[in-house]
């Protein structure tokens, strides 16, 4: 099972879980990563902790194709029972759940690795921008991090 | 006639979510086209741009037939 959504609405964990091992008696491991809005960003060499809203922008439609792709061909590189991406858009504030990626297999291998390679492809390929929005009402788009990019790289064979 | 969708950052600095235009015939010409246009363009299409055909990652040399859409914007930021 494979299971996509880009929502404005926040995701239950547990929800999402039962949701994608059901009664399949064969899943033996579920990895699952959530990832939350932070109030602090690197603008020059310094930490800042001065965020007071995100705002998530998409391109409608590649993205949900982009995630449902990253999901196949987790899919084909691991021995997966399925696989569900839940990222948000629109405004979030810090401490906000902003994405899920779950995996499910028979055995934990399968489950952990193919997590964060989903993870790790999603910070690179999927058309999601952040923009912070700051206390005194100005507002900046997050720059992209090249550790990111290696990150995803090393998935590459 | 191929829609040209700008997105985040180029979307807000370009003032222009998308528009339509005649006679391109790839990726490549569509951004050196764009560029030709002055300020704010080549400034703001001057670092890495990211280009979607129909919605699939492209490459520059990637050539356009009338109807596609091309999307235009910065490298990504979700997670």
């Amino acid at each position: 099972m494979i299971k996509v959504s880009v929502q404005i609405e926040p995701f239950d964990v547990a929800q999402e879980q039962a949701q994608l091992t059901g009664a399949d008696a064969t899943v033996g491991a579920v990895a699952s990563f959530v990832g939350l809005v932070r109030d602090t960003n690197t603008v020059g060499e310094s930490d800042k902790t001065d965020v007071a809203t995100l705002t998530l922008e998409h391109y409608p439609g590649m993205t949900e194709q982009v995630l449902t792709d990253l999901a196949n061909e987790a899919r084909k590189r691991w021995t997966l029972n399925g696989v569900t991406i839940i990222h948000r858009i629109g405004e979030l504030r810090p401490t906000d759940p902003i994405v899920l990626v779950m995996t499910s297999s028979k055995h934990r291998g399968d489950a952990f690795d193919s997590c964060q390679y989903v993870m790790d492809r999603l910070k690179t390929d999927a058309p999601f921008w952040k923009k912070e929005m700051l206390p005194d009402g100005s507002s900046r788009w997050v720059d992209s991090r090249e550790c990111d990019t290696k990150a995803a790289e090393r998935w590459e064979q | 006639m191929i829609k040209v969708l700008y997105f985040a950052r180029f979307r807000e600095e370009l003032g222009c979510a998308e528009e339509q235009l005649n006679g391109i015939e790839s990726v490549d010409q569509l951004l050196s086209t764009l560029k030709a246009r002055g300020e704010p363009w080549s400034r703001v299409l001057d670092g890495k741009v990211l280009c979607a055909v129909n919605q699939v990652m492209a490459s520059g040399e990637q050539s356009l037939e009338s109807g596609d859409e091309v999307g235009i914007f910065p490298p990504v930021t979700g997670g």
